[in-house]
């Protein structure tokens, strides 16, 4: 970790010299990118140019061919990261929704809360026993030295032929030690009880939080009606809307994008744009790879333009659209507004 | 009318129904406990094979799960049977329907292998990355999501494969194991009867039965497993 991002408590990603190649074809070309917190990060660019590759670089749904990706200044492309871990604080919606088909609208939301909720709970208490171990273990050691101490006074007492003196400050320690030791064992036992005994009254805990959140984010969107439909029952604006809320169930940093609104019917990109809109004026740090021009204008706080593996130019939206300075960009935006 | 009586003869009289009763256990046992065995050897060959497909750390594994998968579909059963039951087998005491039972459940094993291998890698792979998205792990993924949707795709298959064992296990009565199909030569070749076309029609009859139950709970299971897919 370099020193600069160390001093700069605001920046929640941060990208170095990121490369990606998939076989000869260079997709990104050293990009270098610093994301703070509350940014709103529109990327643009034609197709090809390595935008959504870059976004899923960003939480290693690609890995990187070189270069250094930070998150919450964490190395995430390093062998020793648990990226699962850092995964689960940056949402990602795509562009095909990809709910999970086998699963009704409500459970969609839980899975993911649930299964690491439950989870952690788990490692929680494993590593509470294990700390409890820990301790009874010192204990246990230092009363054998202690009583190891007593043994050799009474030895030297016998061999000398001089009269055993009671060490008090030992003895009493040792007496304390004993009922420490007492009090530890039965907190161990009974955390380890617990965790056979409670863990199906944990798991049930973990679920009626998760549920009660996934109802209120239904019910947010507007479709809590739906929620033990399956998927395939829901209109392609309403699977959006239920992947973006899915993604917000983990109480994510960063929501990042890829091309949300391109493979919806025009009539529902409203809908789903608005959803966006919403979670970005929560406060959300978002990064969005998108093609709705006037969007990226309407929400970002800057927007990137990508041509073949590079950033060309980034700007405030307002400077971007209305005074660009790459020929490019100039070039893309001719064609596109 | 000849037929009539003669499958008359056979439906009472008791003696004969007792071989048909012990055939139709056999050839059920056999072919429950090898669908069993196959049905789990199969999922665990199907995750281990795509599993370190993408793990060269793991390569061997796939080589091992290819030489089963070879070697199983690229040999007759009946010689499969035969080096159970007459070489690697071949103790004294040791029953011949375990026999029967570990030889189908190896085969059928390397079938539903392969349909499941397939039936996983028919699952849209944007599913797969929804999940880890959220910071599931790889494991959490398969259970949750993967292998209920790819078992969801191969039930049509795996039945199919079921029923196909069923039949199968018809090749036991090559190594003297009284099967329905044995079943039905002892009672041919009985006292009373010395015609061998009605109690193999009798067999017959059990396995049509049988099969149609089958397709039955198949259809039942599919039908269920559909309902994520209905409007």
């Amino acid at each position: 970790m370099s020193a600069d991002n160390l001093n700069n408590g605001d920046v929640i990603i941060e990208v170095k010299d990121l490369h990606k190649k998939f076989g000869d074809l260079h997709v990104l070309k050293g990009i270098n990118e610093t994301i703070k917190k509350g940014e709103k990060v529109s990327i643009v660019g034609p197709s090809g140019s390595g935008k959504s590759t870059f976004l899923r670089c960003l939480n290693l749904m690609e890995e990187p061919s070189g270069g250094e990706i930070y998150f919450e200044r964490k190395l995430l492309n390093d062998k020793h990261t648990d990226i699962n871990k850092h995964r689960q604080k940056m949402g990602m919606v795509f562009q095909h929704f990809n709910l999970f088909n086998n699963l009704t609208i409500i459970d969609n939301i839980m899975l993911a809360p649930v299964k690491i909720g439950v989870k952690n709970l788990r490692k929680e208490r494993k590593e509470k026993v294990k700390a409890l171990s820990k301790q009874i273990k010192a204990l246990q050691e230092e009363k054998k030295t202690l009583l190891s101490e007593l043994k050799n006074l009474l030895a030297d007492a016998k061999a000398n032929n001089t009269e055993y003196v009671e060490n008090v400050e030992t003895s009493d320690r040792i007496k304390v030690i004993d009922e420490k030791l007492a009090e530890l064992i039965a907190d161990k036992k009974a955390v380890k009880g617990n965790i056979i005994k409670n863990l199906s009254g944990d798991k049930k805990t973990v679920k009626a939080q998760a549920k009660e959140k996934a109802l209120q984010l239904l019910e947010r969107i507007g479709l809590s009606d739906k929620a033990d439909k399956y998927p395939s029952t829901l209109s392609g604006g309403q699977k959006q809307r239920v992947a973006i809320v899915r993604a917000l169930a983990m109480n994510p940093d960063v929501m990042l994008f890829d091309e949300p609104t391109s493979a919806l019917d025009p009539e529902m990109v409203g809908e789903v744009l608005e959803l966006i809109k919403e979670v970005a004026d929560d406060g959300m740090t978002m990064v969005i790879v998108t093609h709705e021009m006037g969007f990226a204008k309407e929400v970002s706080t800057r927007v990137l333009f990508m041509d073949n593996g590079n950033v060309l130019e980034q700007n405030t939206p307002k400077e971007f659209f209305e005074n660009p300075q790459n020929p490019r960009l100039k070039e893309f935006l001719a064609k596109v507004l | 009318m000849n037929f009539f009586k003669d499958m008359f003869t056979i439906f009472s009289n008791e003696s004969y129904m007792q071989i048909f009763w012990k055939g139709l256990g056999t050839t059920l046992s056999v072919a429950l406990g090898a669908s069993i065995i196959g049905l789990v050897l199969g999922l665990i060959v199907a995750v281990v094979k795509i599993a370190s497909a993408k793990n060269k750390k793991i390569k061997f594994l796939e080589i091992l799960c290819d030489i089963y998968v070879g070697v199983i579909r690229g040999t007759p059963v009946a010689l499969q049977l035969f080096i159970m039951a007459f070489v690697i087998f071949a103790i004294r005491g040791f029953p011949l329907e375990v026999t029967a039972i570990i030889t189908f459940g190896i085969n059928s094993g390397a079938y539903v292998a392969e349909s499941l291998r397939a039936g996983i890698q028919s699952v849209d792979y944007g599913q797969t990355e929804a999940g880890r998205s959220l910071g599931l792990s790889g494991m959490q993924v398969y259970q949750s999501i993967v292998i209920p949707q790819a078992i969801k795709n191969v039930i049509p298959t795996i039945g199919n494969e079921l029923i196909a064992l069923l039949k199968e296990t018809s090749i036991v009565s090559m190594v003297g194991l009284i099967d329905l199909t044995f079943a039905a030569k002892i009672v041919g070749a009985g006292d009373k009867m010395a015609d061998y076309f009605v109690p193999m029609m009798v067999a017959a009859i059990f396995y049509l039965v049988i099969v149609y139950a089958l397709t039955f709970v198949i259809k039942a299971i599919e039908r269920r497993m559909r309902k994520s897919e209905r409007r």
